[in-house]
């Protein structure tokens, strides 16, 4: 009995933290609507190769701290957020590039994406706020 | 590449960027404004190494400031710089680099103007200290009394990442220019440190032009990526009062002084590891008034490092450094043909800004040690160490 309780509070806390965090997701302001990525042109967006996606400068927006950004960073580009952050300010430093804009929050992220033209940022799927999804 | 050759490449690419918009309520918006300042301490026993600092110096200090500005695909930035190393550097103000960029697509790009130095793993980024655990780079490969001759170059460099599919993909970049240098700089004690010149050292350094690339593979094995780097020298010379007849100047010339580095970087979760050997085989001149003598030389350097991120506030890492100039004179001792350095390194980040650190090195083998006015070493020691710590505030 005691085995078919634990397996219940077990399911019961699996699917609650799948409903509070779905999946990451990328997703873009508005003029990214209809813009899809391969895994390859991601990789290269978000390391800085590809600078402008439908002839806007796409502009990396951050969140200080966000777990489905760490789970996306991982899974897509292979890189810890520190070591993303690395590469970055490796870039910005010494003339390779400009450096993402860094917000507080993921609802900051999504605040900031919706208002920048060409911006792109890394959300919980339930948290897009109508927002295009270019990835997921 | 001269400097003309440089100012149309410049013109060039500003002109292809010659269709955006610079909006001046936007303009403001792309502009990025960065740096960084140091202060560290060394303190070196049984030799003055890196620099002199046996009786311990706070001449160790750096600080950095750019601005950047990017609309379309187009992008310019400056850098000043400033850096104080034991007698080197002296708190200089210098532009450490000014560029003009278009990125026409991923496969492709241009920049020009005071370029970054692309060699290896980390020549571009050697005062970006903040992005790794330790306060030096291992010393063989990426000594840090070159710093004011290998941290950039003044040319065009093309550049590129070409998606391989399933193989993975692969970044280049190659460029040309010139390097401005000077007999102030650590570069001239490396022929300082000869017996060819006067203890007043050389008075003038030179190089005709710098050409090279990089070349990584991005494999599909998750996180390992291997590099290719070559670069050449073309007419490099130092002159000055030859020793012992300072009356007369004497110089070092290298008609070719190339350089060949192989990398490999393996990321795996919190762990960073990297491995690099590096060549260099070279004729050389000795020019004087009496005749010239001709020679050959090389150099070898390899290293292999490990990091890890302990957590958001802790970091270790560790290194192994070798140097060799295979110099095969039975006169010379064979501990003043290499240097073997153990680096053990800390890192704390105080706050997201604010990285502490502190590094012991172990070292046997003087190949790299100089005797100098700037750094004396009249008597030398086989083994020896160094301890440095850092404090870098980076915004």
């Amino acid at each position: 009995m005691k085995l078919f309780k634990f397996i219940a509070i077990a399911a019961t806390a699996a699917l609650l933290s799948t409903a509070t965090h779905a999946a990451p997701v990328l997703v873009g302001n508005s003029d990214m609507s209809g813009v899809s990525l391969s895994d390859s042109d991601l990789e290269a967006v978000l390391l800085g190769k590809t600078v402008s996606i439908n002839g806007k400068r796409v502009v990396i927006v951050l969140a200080k701290s966000s777990d489905p950004q760490e789970e996306f960073l991982k899974s897509k580009v292979g890189k810890t957020g520190s070591q993303f952050s690395n590469h970055w300010r490796k870039l910005f430093m010494t003339g390779g590039g400009v450096a993402p804009t860094q917000v507080g929050s993921e609802s900051d992220v999504v605040s900031k994406v919706a208002a920048t033209s060409g911006a792109i940022g890394i959300v919980d799927e339930s948290a897009v706020g109508g927002l295009p999804i270019i990835v997921k | 590449m001269n400097s003309k050759s440089v100012k149309i490449s410049i013109a060039l690419i500003a002109g292809l960027a010659g269709g955006i918009s610079l909006e001046a309520g936007n303009a403001l918006e792309n502009v990025q404004f960065g740096g960084f300042v140091s202060q560290g301490y060394i303190k070196s026993t049984g030799n003055n190494f890196p620099v002199d600092a046996k009786d311990g110096t706070f001449d160790f200090r750096e600080v950095a400031l750019n601005v950047n500005y990017a609309s379309g695909n187009f992008r310019i930035g400056a850098q000043g710089f400033a850096q104080s190393l034991g007698a080197y550097g002296e708190d200089k103000p210098i532009l450490d680099w000014a560029i003009v960029d278009y990125n026409f697509r991923r496969e492709f790009g241009l920049r020009a103007g005071r370029v970054k130095y692309p060699r290896g793993l980390h020549g571009e980024a050697l005062d970006v200290d903040f992005i790794r655990p330790f306060v030096f780079l291992p010393t063989g490969t990426y000594n840090p009394v070159l710093r004011d001759f290998n941290s950039a170059f003044d040319g065009v460099m093309a550049y590129g990442n070409i998606d391989a599919g399933e193989a993975g993909s692969f970044d280049y970049k190659l460029f040309g220019g010139d390097i401005e240098m000077g007999h102030e700089q650590g570069a001239a004690d490396f022929f300082n440190n000869t017996s060819i010149f006067d203890q007043s050292g050389i008075t003038s350094l030179g190089i005709d032009e710098v050409v090279g690339g990089t070349f990584f593979w991005n494999t599909p094995l998750d996180g390992i990526k291997l590099g290719y780097s070559y670069y050449e020298y073309k007419e490099f010379v130092g002159s000055g009062p030859l020793a012992g007849f300072p009356a007369v100047d004497a110089a070092l010339y290298f008609e070719k002084y190339p350089t060949n580095i192989f990398s490999v970087e393996y990321l795996t979760g919190d762990w960073t590891f990297n491995a690099e050997y590096s060549f260099s085989k070279f004729d050389l001149e000795v020019r004087t008034p009496l005749g010239d003598v001709p020679g050959a030389a090389e150099d070898h350097n390899w290293y292999v490092s490990a990091a890890r991120r302990i957590n958001s506030r802790w970091e270790v890492g560790a290194y192994y450094s070798a140097a060799d100039s295979k110099n095969q004179d039975p006169s010379v001792p064979a501990s003043e043909k290499v240097t073997n350095d153990w680096a053990l390194a800390v890192r704390f980040d105080a706050t997201d800004r604010l990285v502490l650190k502190f590094e012991n090195h172990w070292i046997d083998g003087t190949s790299n040690v100089f005797d100098t006015p700037r750094t004396p070493n009249p008597t030398v020691e086989s083994n020896y160490g160094f301890f440095a710590a850092k404090a870098t505030y980076n915004f």
